[in-house]
Parts: C-alpha cells; sequence; structure tokens
C-alpha cells in the first residue's frame, strides 16, 4: 500500500515536471513558427502580460532625465548639487517636471524674451537649475512631457538648460546657449512641494563643496590676454567629491572565454528574435551572427552589438509618431541592457533625424563611450516605426567599495588646454563635468572630468 | 675727490642692481596691508570686479586671470598686529590663465590682499569684503521707493 501510494506521488510530480520543462521549452524557446501554434502564441501572450507587470516606466523617465539638478539658495555656500544617485533625484525631478509641464502648456502671452542677465539672477536667487546632456528641440522635449505641441516653440528651437524660481510667482526660465535664446514663462501652479523638497536636500547635504557658476566669476567673459572662456553655466566646485571606482566586464564572455549563452538567449528575446526560425553561425573571428527574414544580429567577442535591417527592418511601434518611437527605442535599450544585467542605467544623449544616441549612467554619473568603434553606448536608427540599425556596446558596471576624488577644476581644465594652447589662440569650454569614460577595455574605471571644448580659434601661421 | 666719485657711481649701480631684486623676493608669510608689489599688471581681478563687495554669504569666491606660471597667494588682515598673514599658500595659475579660491568670511569686516608673482614682478590687491544680515538684504528687496509731490 505503501509503495503503491510512494507510486503515485513520483508518478504526480514527473508528469507536473513534464508539463513545466516542455511548456517552458515550447514558450521560451518558441520551437513553432509564429502564427501557426498554439504555444508559439501563447509566448507571445505570456511575454505581453509579463512585459505588462514589469514596470520600466521609472527606468523610461531616467531615460529622458537631467545629467543634473543644482538647488540655489541666493548663497553659494548652500548651493547644493544633485544626479540621480541622489535619493531624493528622482521625486525632485518629478515636481520640477510638474511645473515644467505647466509652463510648456502656458498660452503666448505668458512667454517672453528675456536677455541673459535676467536669466542669471535667477540662478543667483532660490531655484531650481536643471542641466540637459544635450540640446533638446523644444518639440521632442514638449511630447516627452505629454503634450502635443507648446507655443514655446514660437520663441526657440532647442533647449538644454532649465531654471524654476522658487517665489511667490514662480517662473520657468528655458535656455538655448547654442543661439543665445532665453526666455520667461509665467506659470500659476503651486511649488511650495518642490520648494519644500529643495529646503530638505540643502539641508541634508552640507558637506558639499561651493559651487559657483561661471557667470559669477565672469569667465564667461574674456579679459585682455585671457585665452579662456567658459560656457555661463558651468558649475565651479571648490573641492572635489568623493565617486566610487567603477569596474567595466564583457558580459558576453564567460570567466572562461567562452559566450554567455544565457545572456545571448537574453538578447535575442530582447529583439524578438526567434530562435526556431534565426540562422545562426560564428565568424572566424568569433562574432555569432543570427540572421532572420527582418535583419542581421551580429555580436561580438568584445561586446559590440549590431543590428542591421535588410528590407523593412523590425517593427517596433505601430504608432506612426517618431516621439512614440523614442519610447519604444527606450523600451528596447533598457531591455537589452537588462538581458546583460547591467547596473547601470540608460540616458538619452543626443538625436539626428532618426538616428538617437543613449549613454550608460553608472552611480549618477555618464559613462562616456570613447574608443575607435563607438562614441555612444547605444547608437539606434528607426523610420516609420521600424528599427533600421541598432549598435550597443554591451558593457555590465559594478561599483567598488573604494572612491577616490576625481583631480580639481582647474588642473582638469589646464591640462585640456595644454593640449591646444600652443596651436590656438582662443578658447571657449562648452561644458565640463563629471563622469566615467569607457575605452573599450575592461577593467576599473575612475571618475574624472569631460571637459567639452566648444570651439577653438588656431593661431595664425 | 675721484675715489668719492667711483664710490658713489659704484653705491649707485649697487642700488640700481638689489632695488629690483628685492622687489621679485616671494612675498613672506605675513605682509603689510600697503604692500603693492613692482606692478601692476600681473593679475586682473575679475571678483568682486571693484574689489570690495558685500554678502549675506559665510564664503566668498575671488576670481582673477594671469599668465601662467603666475603664482598666488592670500593673505588675510589681521587688526590686532595690524598686518596680513597667508591662509592660502602660493597657487600657479595654469594653462587656462584662470584662477579662483573659496575664502571664509569671519568677520564683519574682511580684508584680503591677493598676491601674484611671476618673471615680470609682483604685484598685491586689497580686497574688502563685508558681511551683511541676511534681514538686512531682505529689508532692502522689500523697499519700495514712494516719490512724494514736493509742490
Amino acid at each position: 500500500m505503501k509503495k503503491e501510494r510512494f507510486k503515485s506521488i513520483l508518478l504526480v510530480f514527473l508528469v507536473l515536471t513534464d508539463v513545466v520543462l516542455g511548456s517552458k521549452i515550447l514558450i521560451d524557446k518558441k520551437l513553432w513558427p509564429d502564427g501557426y501554434n498554439f504555444f508559439s502564441n501563447m509566448g507571445i501572450f505570456y511575454s505581453n502580460i509579463m512585459s505588462y507587470f514589469s514596470d520600466n516606466s521609472k527606468q523610461k523617465a531616467q531615460v529622458f532625465s537631467p545629467e543634473s539638478i543644482i538647488i540655489n539658495t541666493g548663497d553659494q555656500t548652500t548651493r547644493t548639487s544633485l544626479t540621480s544617485n541622489n535619493a531624493e533625484f528622482e521625486e525632485l525631478y518629478s515636481e520640477a517636471q510638474k511645473l515644467i509641464k505647466s509652463a510648456f502648456s502656458s498660452e503666448r502671452g505668458n512667454i517672453e524674451t528675456i536677455n541673459k542677465e535676467t536669466l542669471t539672477s535667477a540662478l543667483s536667487a532660490d531655484s531650481v537649475f536643471l542641466n540637459y546632456p544635450f540640446e533638446y528641440d523644444v518639440s521632442l522635449f514638449s511630447a516627452l512631457l505629454g503634450l502635443k505641441s507648446s507655443a514655446v516653440s514660437e520663441f526657440t528651437d532647442k533647449l538644454s538648460q532649465v531654471v524654476i524660481t522658487l517665489s511667490s510667482r514662480p517662473s520657468v526660465y528655458v535656455a538655448n546657449l547654442e543661439n543665445n535664446d532665453y526666455i520667461k514663462i509665467n506659470i500659476s501652479a503651486d511649488d511650495k512641494k518642490l520648494a519644500s523638497l529643495c529646503s530638505e536636500c540643502t539641508n541634508k547635504y552640507t558637506d558639499n563643496s561651493v559651487i559657483n557658476y561661471s557667470f559669477e566669476l565672469k569667465f564667461d567673459q574674456p579679459f585682455g590676454t585671457q585665452k579662456t572662456t567658459l560656457n555661463p553655466l558651468i558649475r565651479i566646485y571648490s573641492t572635489e567629491n568623493e565617486y566610487p571606482v567603477i569596474t567595466s566586464a564583457n558580459p558576453i564572455l564567460n570567466n572562461d572565454n567562452t559566450i554567455n549563452e544565457t545572456i545571448i538567449d537574453n538578447i535575442l528575446k530582447a529583439f524578438n528574435i526567434n530562435p526556431s526560425t534565426m540562422r545562426r553561425y560564428t565568424e572566424a573571428g568569433g562574432t555569432i551572427v543570427f540572421v532572420e527574414n527582418d535583419g542581421i544580429l551580429k555580436i561580438d567577442t568584445n561586446g559590440y552589438l549590431e543590428y542591421q535591417a535588410t528590407g523593412r527592418g523590425k517593427e517596433i511601434s505601430t504608432s506612426n509618431n517618431f516621439y512614440a518611437d523614442i519610447m519604444d527605442i527606450a523600451s528596447l535599450v533598457i531591455d537589452v541592457n537588462s538581458a546583460a544585467f547591467n547596473n547601470a542605467s540608460v540616458r538619452l544623449s543626443g538625436h539626428e533625424d532618426n538616428e538617437l544616441y543613449f549613454d550608460y549612467v553608472v552611480s549618477g554619473l555618464e559613462m562616456r563611450i570613447d574608443n575607435t568603434k563607438a562614441d555612444a553606448a547605444v547608437v539606434a536608427k528607426i523610420e516609420s516605426g521600424y528599427l533600421k540599425s541598432y549598435r550597443q556596446l554591451i558593457r555590465s558596471y559594478q561599483k567598488t567599495p573604494e572612491k577616490l576624488p576625481p583631480p580639481g577644476f582647474f588642473t582638469a581644465l589646464d591640462s585640456t588646454i595644454d593640449e591646444y594652447s600652443q596651436s590656438m589662440n582662443e578658447i571657449r569650454i562648452n561644458n565640463m563635468y563629471i563622469g566615467y569614460t569607457d575605452n573599450g577595455s575592461v577593467g576599473t574605471k575612475q571618475a574624472n572630468w569631460i571637459v567639452e571644448v566648444d570651439n577653438v580659434i588656431a593661431v595664425e601661421p | 675727490m675721484f675715489k668719492k666719485l667711483i664710490l658713489a657711481c659704484l653705491l649707485a649701480m649697487t642700488v640700481s642692481a638689489v632695488i629690483p631684486t628685492c622687489s621679485f623676493a616671494a612675498f613672506s608669510n605675513s605682509i603689510s596691508l600697503s604692500e603693492q608689489g613692482t606692478s601692476s599688471d600681473i593679475i586682473y581681478i575679475k571678483r568682486p570686479e571693484s574689489h570690495q563687495a558685500s554678502t549675506s554669504d559665510r564664503t566668498y569666491t575671488i576670481s582673477a586671470v594671469g599668465s601662467q606660471g603666475t603664482v598666488i597667494k592670500i593673505y588675510k588682515y589681521n587688526p590686532a598686529d595690524d598686518m596680513c598673514h597667508i591662509i592660502k599658500a602660493g597657487t600657479s595659475i595654469g594653462a587656462s590663465g584662470l584662477y579662483s579660491v573659496v575664502v571664509d568670511l569671519t568677520d564683519n569686516s574682511n580684508t584680503f590682499m591677493v598676491t601674484a608673482e611671476n618673471s615680470q614682478g609682483s604685484q598685491a590687491v586689497r580686497i574688502d569684503i563685508n558681511k551683511i544680515k541676511q534681514s538686512t538684504i531682505d529689508r532692502l528687496r522689500n523697499v519700495t521707493v514712494t516719490i512724494r509731490n514736493l509742490w
């Protein structure tokens, strides 16, 4: 009797295991062509359900977040700088975005053109300064706020900095330093929550170094033999904070230099490539190539992923709206990043026509990709809802317990100027900020200053 | 007579040779408030432009431009001994030509001396920063001027 009972339990266990493992293989590996098989359709249904429940809206919000938020208090000593690494960043950004949305929804009558001095005086008072990593098209910026259009586009076509003054009558200032367009938008929205968050942050982060804007120190104005001028909104820190040392790994390879098939599988899933209908082969250099009807996906052993559409390409979005396409591309970037178990988040770092650029953000700082094969972590080209090409440097970044300060502001600036000083008469610095640089090699990375030289006037021969 | 003339000439030559050498000598750790140096164009103070400012903040950033290699030191005036004592050791201006330093405003009236030295000579610039109460600034912000009819 006991033996019979044991046999029944074992049988039930084996049947259940068979059902679970069998369905997993049928669904996950898509062993049957799409559209012809119940299991395959179930797989799509299952993945749709999973994507519905997996919340990547938070990651999507980070994709379009500013590089830093500066809380201005009217005093240079208590001015506070936050990046996405600070716990308060997200809430502060969300509150600031509500006021920016209110400003961008304003009627034309509430918007006025101002001069640079009016903008800089706003930065010297109680205000919040949002510094975006690149010049956004106003139409794209409005779309990301959920607006179809904005009267702001009648005053400027691009923007990279936004200032919100905190007062009884809050205003939003928008700067386009490329064209020297400065505008002020009067808003009626309530800024109390934002003001209270700012107050909490300035009380909490009291050990920050003194922050000055370049315009305060008049480094944006040339004088006499002064060779170097800085963008007026560059922040100059009196002392440097310490930042974690980062390790960069190529997750495509295991420790024994074999291909990590789990990650390859995850990437195929992110690209919605059906393993049963694609053809796989390995090139002489070790690059794995996946060929399917829509395109060719290549993953090399250094971690470079490249998708090239054949024909129409891979359908990403059905909305026929470029801004919706951007959201869908952001989802794909997030999915590929998750597939490689990368802890870094991604942020939109530029766009040109149909091409979008994304960079990794590690510990609140930008990871600048700087090597011969890529100058952005992700470059994606999309046309009418179809993915035409996609390149990504697959990396996995981890924080180490070690923290080191970058060199001082002037040490970094001087060493950059040194490179040009022999051949250049006048050097303008467009941006200077702290970030990491990935030249493609794996190993440890330290935070350092990233100096963007905007324009140089060569010495006449 | 001739001997005296030669001696006088030698003395004059020695003095003319020694004076510039003494002037180029590095500023010591304490200097007088009247110190000016030998030149007036070694550095240009960008902030505060008028060499004096008022603030309610507890720090102030002084900025300047100068040529590469110029060594800048910051001194603070102490009324007790009527001398300026060094608070920031010599920093050399780099290739950018830009320099800034944050100073603490510990008193209501703060006098600093910025000294600069290079092969062209030396310069000392006095800077006065007054600390005012935040309440005074707030009061000033709320002042409204009413034009009265005087007739």
